[in-house]
């Protein structure tokens, strides 16, 4: 097998350069999960680009207006911790906080984050265990998904990212920069829902920033999994509660592949709907498919419970 | 490829040739000689790698090596001062919190990176700071008695 080569990129057009010398080369930030992929074979690229070399990626600024812009390359740690952050957006900086570990964290970061490839109980797995299931779409280029036998094409890989939720419930934009310009993206048109081609980046485009606009309400952030441990989320829950009767935003994460908003159940949220109703709703929207990390109707009473729970807590949330 | 990496390792400057996929890990086992620092997984999951890199822990398994260029690192062999243990180490001992002792460094190293920012965690804090160090003998009740022995310790860091 050939090497794979790591360049450490000087600049974002030196980045762009050696993506297109590249086809086959892969940007890496803090690496946790690249290299984990690397390992495991799940990824052979010819050449892996690293962006931590490039100063000026992981700043944390805020804008005009009351925006806050967090370079791609800040790592959760930071995200988690800065002190505009946890105030304009406590929502994000919880997500950050409870991914993995503090190794991790201190490592990885929130362009990283958003960018995780997505994950399937058939495809993070040893060479050796992927024997026994061969013909993944997503792992081998196979015809076959395990997860949905009967489907004919798509993988439902999750999206996997704790920080992808609240930064489609705050409505953030990322800047997308290439060697033919830059331009800037609502979050929610970045996850394509298909668990292969999961990003809307297009060829030689490089995550750069992620802009928050002027704070809401706060809202609330959940992350489930059977153990409170290092594991990936069964489910997030990313809710933003109306502001004179609108602007709700009920997201869900880590459930499919992209985050899902409840839309319906955000406009019942809008019009002051009772709590059981709207924590009803939000989990009968919810269209999943996947069995990984728990079965659909397990993830759905949970959806609605915990729901049920936040309603609850944003009630007693002095405004 | 191979390329030339400067750090800093428990204080002494160190200067090596090392391969571009080489990991931190490999560089202090197989290169330094500091087996101190514990393969695991070798997939951020056991932490049993954990070493401070401009004092921050990170999983030496998932650093390439070049990534730590020009940096401070400490291992489970720079915190004690000639024969004498740490004082974290010491409570470590004293608290029985080690028992195959295979994660023990590890977890030392990321103990130490919690002290570090906040020398008095609450019980949560000290859940999540070694959330990332796996052990399968103590249970971890004695690694946590270790940790509240010495934040209570007046000479505690």
């Amino acid at each position: 097998m050939k090497e794979t080569s790591f360049i450490a990129a000087r600049d974002m057009a030196e980045a762009g350069r050696l993506l297109r010398e590249h086809p086959l080369s892969m940007l890496m930030a803090g690496g946790t999960d690249l290299l984990v992929l690397k390992k495991l074979e799940l990824i052979r690229p010819s050449a892996i680009i690293t962006l931590k070399s490039i100063p000026g990626l992981s700043t944390i600024r805020q804008e005009k207006e009351g925006g806050v812009a967090i370079g791609a390359l800040a790592t959760l740690d930071e995200v988690a911790t800065h002190p505009l952050i946890r105030q304009r957006a406590p929502l994000l900086a919880r997500a950050a906080a409870a991914v993995a570990s503090p190794q991790i964290r201190n490592k990885a970061t929130l362009g990283g984050n958003l960018c995780l490839n997505s994950r399937c109980w058939f495809f993070n797995r040893s060479p050796f265990w992927r024997a026994e299931a061969p013909h993944c779409r997503k792992a081998s280029g196979g015809d076959q998904c395990y997860v949905v036998p009967r489907s004919r094409k798509g993988c439902f890989a999750l999206q996997s990212g704790d920080t992808g939720a609240p930064l489609v419930a705050l409505g953030a934009r990322l800047r997308l920069v290439s060697a033919g310009g830059e331009r800037v993206a609502d979050i929610e048109e970045f996850y394509l829902g298909d668990g292969i081609r999961y990003l809307g980046l297009k060829p030689g485009e490089i995550l750069t920033e992620i802009l928050l606009p002027p704070p809401g309400p706060a809202g609330t952030f959940v992350k489930f999994r059977p153990q409170d441990n290092l594991d990936f989320a069964t489910f997030t829950l990313a809710v933003i509660p109306p502001e004179g009767g609108t602007g709700a935003r009920i997201v869900v994460g880590c459930a499919a592949s992209r985050p899902l908003r409840a839309r319906g159940a955000e406009k019942m949220l809008d019009a002051g709907a009772p709590e059981e109703e709207v924590a009803r709703k939000t989990a009968e929207e919810m269209r999943l498919v996947s069995f990984v990390r728990g079965p659909v109707d397990f993830k759905k009473q949970v959806i609605a419970a915990k729901m049920a729970d936040v309603l609850a807590g944003l009630k007693s949330q002095p405004q | 490829m191979a390329a030339l990496l400067n750090l800093l390792v428990n204080g002494d400057p160190v200067q090596l040739l090392v391969r571009e996929d080489e990991t931190l890990l490999d560089v202090l086992r197989d290169r330094l000689a500091l087996t101190g620092t514990k393969r695991g997984c070798g997939e951020g999951q056991c932490g049993h790698c954990t070493v401070l890199l401009n004092g921050k822990a990170v999983n030496s398994c998932l650093t390439l090596a070049l990534e730590a260029e020009g940096g401070q690192v400490l291992t489970i062999e720079g915190l004690a001062r000639g024969d004498r243990l740490h004082p974290l180490q010491e409570a470590f001992v004293e608290a029985g919190a080690i028992q195959c002792g295979y994660c023990t460094p590890g977890m030392v190293m990321a103990v130490y990176a919690l002290l570090r920012e906040n020398p008095h965690p609450s019980e949560e804090e000290i859940r999540e700071g070694i959330k990332g160090v796996m052990c399968r003998c103590t249970g971890y009740y004695k690694i946590m008695e270790a940790v509240r022995l010495t934040a209570s310790a007046p000479e505690a860091k």
